[in-house]
């Protein structure tokens, strides 16, 4: 527990530290060297996260050898894992004895929680954020090596950027959830807005805070629900007491919980009245949290602001706006698999939002020809299938996705970064093409990762999205497979569309490019790293059978999901419950689904290339052919449009109105009140008075008052 | 039949006294004239504590404290001058009126 | 009486001595500077170092004496006539906080005379008169924390006064100045002759000048049934508190504080908020303390009204306050409004202390411990304030609101660590004057003065407006002025204030952990004043019963 403590602290703290440092020594001595500060900062905490991952997985191991890791209540070395572990009391509140006990023992207080969920999202992020951060030391730097304006600044804010994501992972309850999720929402602000001379990229910046701010507001408002149903915000003791509403009929252990209960609401709470507060607002709470979720993985129909906040430093899109902080919606469905699989409407909701989001982007994705917005709309639509995947119950599927994508993105990014770098800043895919020779090491890794995305066999997103699709074909909508199919097939599609525009072909080059080039060691380095997790990260999620798998060997359901089976474990048990056909047991069968996707896959590349190579003008016809159909997809489906007429231009002519309203009527009154305390001071003062006369009358006055008050009150 | 002097008398001259410092305080427009009225309050205090002293406590701290208040007094006195010395200096006057450009 | 305890009042022993070693060690700084003055020809860095070390060295003495934590009184009167100076944690607490202050304030000084505004003229020329000023108002307000007795208490205030008032008229051919050293010395003179004459009626009513046995007596006679008098106690009672109303700048004794602020120099400005206020705070919650702790077995019916009384103030004081600097545009006119409506949320807690109903009993310890949490935390924000507002105005001669305009440009660091204070004087979680007035209006709350409560939170709604607008101009405004050559001594002090800031804020739970246990021993040490007093007056050693005054019921004129 004190390992565990000890190195949740840290990991946090060093990234925090090296942006203070950069904001303290970097900027007047360090300068263009301050990227080492965190670099060594994010290293470190890397570094850490390895060994919490191997503290984690030695405990789970040890409790293994004396009972099954499902029943994690009675292993003694990972019971540590599902409890918090505090920090420290942020806010002490004295009891009240109106409530429960929980509150007096601080209900506000910092806990962390290092459980295998969050070693898998400390891993993925930390992992990543590492690659980013040496690819930046070359990427935020001209042809001669020379610091970009800003380069300090850019460095801390990354900083701050895994610090707030390691908190919000590590968050040990909703408090501390909510502290990460808005400092993750500050850092993407202000690295979208890291070249804020460019108004775009200013206004992306304020566009992506505000559709963010509305999710917020439902997760807020979700959060002050599940404090006001549960009278605590401690992760486990509320996904304990939702555990045993749900599993109440069921029967097992209701004296566990009925104890739970009078711990936390208090002596004098009846079990019964808060089943039923319980099964009355789950739905509420589930819906209010996913709203969050929505905002800030960018999911129909708030995913407006992520398109634009392609605007921001590429390697930021590839961080924050790609492996990392979108998925924080991912994550919270995840580690709240709990609460979501209580509530049926809620989990077909979060289902139906991430089919819907997942096939609208794809579709828009395949008309874009700025490389980083296709990038940007392919991650919405691998967000949908996370959320798809969530919806449907495979909890562990959505994150194993959640993992995989984190590579394959990220490098797809800092590849798209590249020929940018290289292209002098130009990223639509229609005025270069052929950079294939010119960039090797780029179209490699590139194409490496396209393979992945696109869900290429043997390759790492092959297995997860396949889970994915296989769980959504086996629950009550089997639609929602579907859908993912021909998502795949999109997704296949507008992934080669890119890589034939940009890589293959006939090299042509922009005006004023004479020759690409490569962006050196720091920047390829990543690409290549990255590009091998995008080829070997899959492997952990399956296992190897010797006949009757995939290809014969393959089995989905690897060490990754026994690994993570007892965070969803009571999850999956309400689920169960439910009655419905979920995945999970599941994984075993569906080895048809996987040939189907693979031969989805070819057919999505092998058309792509060929249309784009062979036969460029089919594409044109067909966009030209389709008309108002190509118009509207291509224009994004006019969302950004309608949000303007519906919301924005309304909510401007309301500004205005309280803008004159303050002007005239409030000021007004606030300048009334404003000149009282001149009236009494100085209102004494007519006539003849001095100053200090009224001064010290005033002070007679207060004195013969104050004596009166309390001679009237003796009587 | 002759009175003799008790502490009412001390205390009833001592709140005249202090009135009086008050009123001063309070209508003059001089700043010496304020000072005056504060060594009137001040003086109104000795009265107090000579009286009590002597009727009361027995104990002579009173005495002493007194002799503190006198002692302040001209302490008082002497940095009040000096203070108005220099606003005379700046402002050629002592009227306190006259000091209003610190306001609002 | 014994001849031992005879000689030990004539001759104290040295272990008694050093008890009151920092209190010496202030006397012995002002010696030095003006021995240093003889023989170095008025060298002001040299008068500067001594203070320096005189601050550093006193803070240490007061730190050692605030480690071992036994009190000790010094000048004990075994007739039961209590100490004439005490020497104990709180006090001590006291003293290493106004030496801490001291320094912040010697390096404002240091860094403001080398600038080439006429002030540093002035501050150039008559390095030693005003640090022995400076020191000799330090002592004064040192002195006001130790003792309970009443004509120490009087000796202190003016020995914290009048100094001040000097400081104060420093920049002698400034006609602001001059006029706000006038009004300053008018109304220290005012109210101290008033609080002297209370203290002379407490005297002749008691028969004491010790304030723990008034504050028996009180409860006593309150309990007996006594309603005679009540206006003769009232009056006196007031009539005292004036003098420590003034020094908090309590409304309506509060018209000099900003007249004052602005017209000082900025170092004495800086002193002033923070020393002067804070040195005023702990002498009242001394007085109250022993006052009221002493009949805490049996409340006092008549406090409610007392209570009630002080709460108005507090109410009226920050909402004046507030409202008064919403639209100032001198910078120190503004803080000094500001820190109107900071001691006004204070005095909302020392209502609480007054308050004889249950719950105010019951909340008597946290608002106890919430004031001295408020004090620490009030102390960093303005130091760092002022601070920036000096720095501004050395590189500028300016100090209005206008001067701050794109200092975000000018100085990215100043502005940065400006707005952060600013926010903390807000009281915007999640920084240090969050922390500090929640536990305050919690602690008020609990006390039961529910309306209180709502008041502070709608100034604190009016207070966001003016501290906004200085961030406004300093980030959103920018009228090209030129850079700021801010000294990097200073930029590292404002920066240790806004770290300390965030860390209070962020870290709430444990500094107020850290800060519940010292107030409890403050507390504690505040209460138990009164025990050994009663058992020394009852007690064998006592000589000469002295009580039958006592008895003698007072003769009310």
């Amino acid at each position: 527990m004190e390992n565990l403590k000890t190195l949740a602290i840290l990991i946090p703290i060093l990234p925090l530290l090296g942006m203070l440092l950069v904001g303290a020594v970097g900027l007047r001595f360090l300068k263009d060297k301050s990227h080492w500060l965190v670099i060594t900062g994010v290293g470190g905490s890397l570094v850490l996260a390895c060994l919490i991952l191997g503290d984690v997985v030695s405990r789970v191991s040890r409790d293994e050898a004396a009972s099954h890791v499902a029943n994690a209540e009675s292993a003694v070395g990972s019971a540590a894992l599902s409890k918090s572990i505090p920090i420290y009391d942020w806010f002490v509140v004295e009891a009240d004895p109106a409530h429960g006990a929980m509150q007096s023992a601080g209900w506000l207080q910092m806990t962390f929680r290092v459980d295998q969920l969050t070693c898998v999202m400390l891993m993925t992020v930390l992992a990543v954020s590492f690659m980013v951060v040496l690819y930046s030391k070359g990427y935020m730097r001209d042809h001669h090596g020379h610091a970009e304006r800003g380069y300090e600044r850019f460095f801390a804010f990354l900083g701050l950027f895994v610090f707030s994501m390691c908190m919000l992972v590590l968050a040990g309850n909703f408090l501390v959830l909510y502290l990460g999720w808005e400092l993750v929402g500050l850092s993407s602000y202000l690295l979208i807005g890291h070249y804020y001379q460019k108004p775009e990229a200013a206004l992306a910046a304020r566009k992506a805070f505000i559709v963010n701010r509305i999710g917020d507001f439902g997760f807020a408002l979700g959060i002050w629900l599940i404090y006001l149903t549960f009278r605590t915000l401690d992760h486990q003791t509320v996904f304990d007491l939702v555990a045993g509403v749900f599993n109440y009929d069921a029967g097992h252990n209701h004296q566990a919980f009925e104890s739970l209960v009078h711990t936390t609401l208090g002596a004098q709470a009846s079990v019964m009245d808060f089943k039923v507060l319980v099964e009355s607002r789950i739905t509420w709470i589930a819906l209010l949290l996913f709203c969050g979720a929505m905002g800030k993985s960018a999911q129909f129909p708030l995913h407006v602001w992520l398109p634009d906040a392609m605007e921001g430093p590429t390697p930021v899109s590839a961080l924050i706006h790609a492996a990392t902080m979108v998925t924080a919606g991912v994550y919270l469905v995840a580690r709240c698999s709990v609460i979501f699989a209580s509530s049926e409407i809620a989990m077909w909701f979060v289902a139906a939002i991430g089919a819907a989001t997942a096939f609208f982007a794809a579709t828009i994705a395949m008309t874009q020809f700025d490389m980083k917005r296709i990038l940007a709309y392919s991650t919405l639509s691998q967000l949908g299938y996370m959320f798809m995947g969530l919806g449907v119950g495979a909890f562990d599927s959505s994150v194993f996705h959640l993992y995989t994508h984190a590579f394959f993105k990220a490098c797809l990014f800092l590849g798209a970064g590249s020929v940018m770098h290289a292209m002098g800043g130009v990223i639509d895919i229609r005025r270069f093409s052929g950079l294939r020779k010119q960039m090797p090491v780029t179209h490699l890794t590139f194409l490496i990762a396209s393979l992945a995305l696109a869900g290429f066999p043997l390759l790492s997103a092959f297995w997860s999205k396949d889970e994915i699709i296989h769980a959504a074909f086996q629950s009550n909508v089997p639609m929602f497979g579907w859908i993912g199919l021909v998502t795949a097939l999109l997704t296949a599609f507008y992934t080669f569309r890119m890589v034939a525009m940009a890589f293959w072909g006939p090299l042509r080059l922009p005006q004023g490019v004479e020759h690409a080039h490569e962006g050196g060691i720091w920047m390829n380095g990543p690409l290549v790293f990255l590009s091998i997790g995008a080829v070997l990260a899959g492997y952990v999620g399956v296992h190897f059978v010797s006949g009757g798998g995939f290809l014969g060997v393959f089995q989905p359901d690897g060490v990754f999901h026994e690994f993570l089976a007892p965070v969803i474990a009571s999850a999956k048990g309400i689920l169960a419950g439910h009655g419905a056909e979920h995945a999970g047991a599941a994984h075993a069968g569906g080895h048809g689904l996987m040939y189907a996707s693979s031969g989805i896959a070819i057919l999505g590349i092998l058309s792509a290339s060929y249309l784009y190579l062979k036969r460029p003008t089919i594409p044109w016809a067909i966009a030209a052919a389709s008309g108002s159909l190509y118009r509207l997809v291509y224009n994004k489906y006019y969302v950004d449009e309608i949000y303007d007429a519906v919301f924005v231009q309304p909510l401007r002519r309301m500004g205005r109105l309280c803008f004159a309203i303050d002007r005239n009527f409030i000021n007004a009154i606030l300048y009334v009140l404003g000149n009282i305390p001149r009236a009494i001071g100085f209102g004494v003062r007519s006539g003849q008075q001095g100053a200090m006369q009224g001064y010290a009358l005033g002070m007679v006055i207060g004195l013969v008052a104050l004596i009166w008050i309390v001679l009237n009150g003796i009587g | 039949m002759l009175a003799t002097i008790g502490l009412q008398h001390y205390l009833i001259l001592s709140a005249l006294i202090f009135s009086l410092g008050v009123l001063c305080m309070a209508t003059k427009r001089n700043a010496i004239g304020i000072l005056i009225g504060v060594e009137l309050v001040l003086n109104s205090a000795n009265i107090n504590l000579v009286g009590f002293s002597k009727y009361q406590t027995g104990k002579g701290d009173g005495q002493i404290f007194a002799v503190f208040v006198i002692l302040l007094a001209a302490a008082e006195a002497a940095l009040a001058i000096a203070i108005f010395m220099n606003f005379y200096n700046n402002v050629r006057t002592i009227d306190v009126d006259r000091g209003d450009e610190l306001r609002g | 009486m014994p001849q031992s305890m005879l000689a030990s009042m004539w001759m104290p022993s040295a272990e008694e001595l050093s008890q009151l070693a920092p209190l010496f060690a202030l006397v012995a700084t002002i010696v030095a500077l003006l021995l240093a003055a003889m023989f170095t020809n008025r060298n002001r860095n040299v008068a500067a170092s001594i203070v320096t070390l005189g601050a550093i060295g006193t803070g240490l003495l007061a730190w050692k004496r605030l480690q071992s934590g036994a009190p000790s009184w010094a000048g004990f009167d075994p007739n039961g006539m209590g100490p004439m100076l005490i020497s104990d944690t709180f006090s001590q607490f006291f003293i290493v906080l106004a030496c801490v202050f001291m320094l912040v304030v010697t390096a404002m000084w240091w860094l403001g005379q080398k600038s080439d505004l006429p002030d540093s003229e002035v501050h150039r020329m008559d390095a030693t008169e005003f640090f022995v000023l400076f020191v000799g108002s330090a002592f004064g307000m040192s002195l006001m924390v130790s003792t309970t007795n009443l004509l120490m208490i009087i000796l202190a205030v003016e020995m914290a006064s009048l100094p001040s008032y000097g400081i104060t008229a420093f920049r002698k051919k400034n006609r602001v100045a001059a006029e706000a050293s006038m009004k300053y010395v008018l109304f220290g003179a005012i109210t101290s002759a008033i609080m002297i004459y209370g203290a002379s009626l407490l005297y002749g009513y008691y028969q004491t000048l010790d304030l723990a046995t008034i504050g028996m007596k009180i409860a006593a006679d309150m309990q007996a049934g006594a309603t005679t008098g009540t206006l003769f106690l009232s009056v006196a009672v007031f009539a005292f508190m004036v003098g420590i109303a003034f020094k908090v700048s309590a409304v309506p004794f509060h018209f000099w504080c900003p007249d004052v602020f602005q017209g000082a120099s900025i170092e004495v400005t800086t002193w002033l908020s923070v020393a002067s206020k804070a040195a005023g705070l702990g002498l009242m919650l001394r007085v109250l303390s022993v006052i009221i702790c002493a009949p805490s077995a049996f409340p006092v019916e008549a406090f409610k009204y007392v209570s009630l009384a002080i709460a108005i103030m507090a109410a009226l004081t920050c909402t004046v306050g507030n409202l008064a600097a919403y639209r100032q545009m001198n910078l120190k006119r503004l803080l000094a409004y500001s820190s109107i409506a900071h001691a006004g949320y204070m005095l909302m807690a020392v209502a609480i202390l007054w308050s004889p109903t249950d719950a105010g009993i019951g909340a008597a310890h946290p608002a106890f411990s919430a004031i001295v949490s408020y004090i620490i935390v009030y102390l960093l924000m303005n130091a760092g304030a002022f601070f920036v507002v000096a720095m501004v105005y050395w590189s500028t001669g300016s100090e209005s609101i206008t001067a701050m305009n794109g200092l975000i440009r000018r100085s990215p660091m100043l502005a940065v660590c400006m707005a952060i204070i600013l926010f903390s004087l807000v009281g915007m979680p999640p920084l240090g004057g969050f922390m500090a007035k929640f536990y305050l209006l919690m602690a008020v709350w609990k006390g039961g003065l529910y309306w209180l409560v709502v008041i502070a939170v709608l100034n604190t709604l009016i207070s966001l407006y003016y501290y906004a607008r200085i961030v406004r101009a300093m980030i959103l405004t920018d009228d090209g002025l030129p850079e700021i050559s801010a000294p990097m001594s200073g930029q590292l002090i404002v920066a240790m204030c806004t770290i300390g800031i965030i860390l209070t804020g962020v870290l709430l739970g444990p500094m107020k952990e850290i800060a519940n246990n010292n107030a409890s021993n403050l507390y504690a040490v505040v209460k138990s004043d009164v025990a050994p007093r009663t058992a020394s007056a009852a007690g064998p050693s006592a000589a000469t019963p002295n009580t039958e005054n006592a008895d003698t019921a007072p003769t009310i004129p």
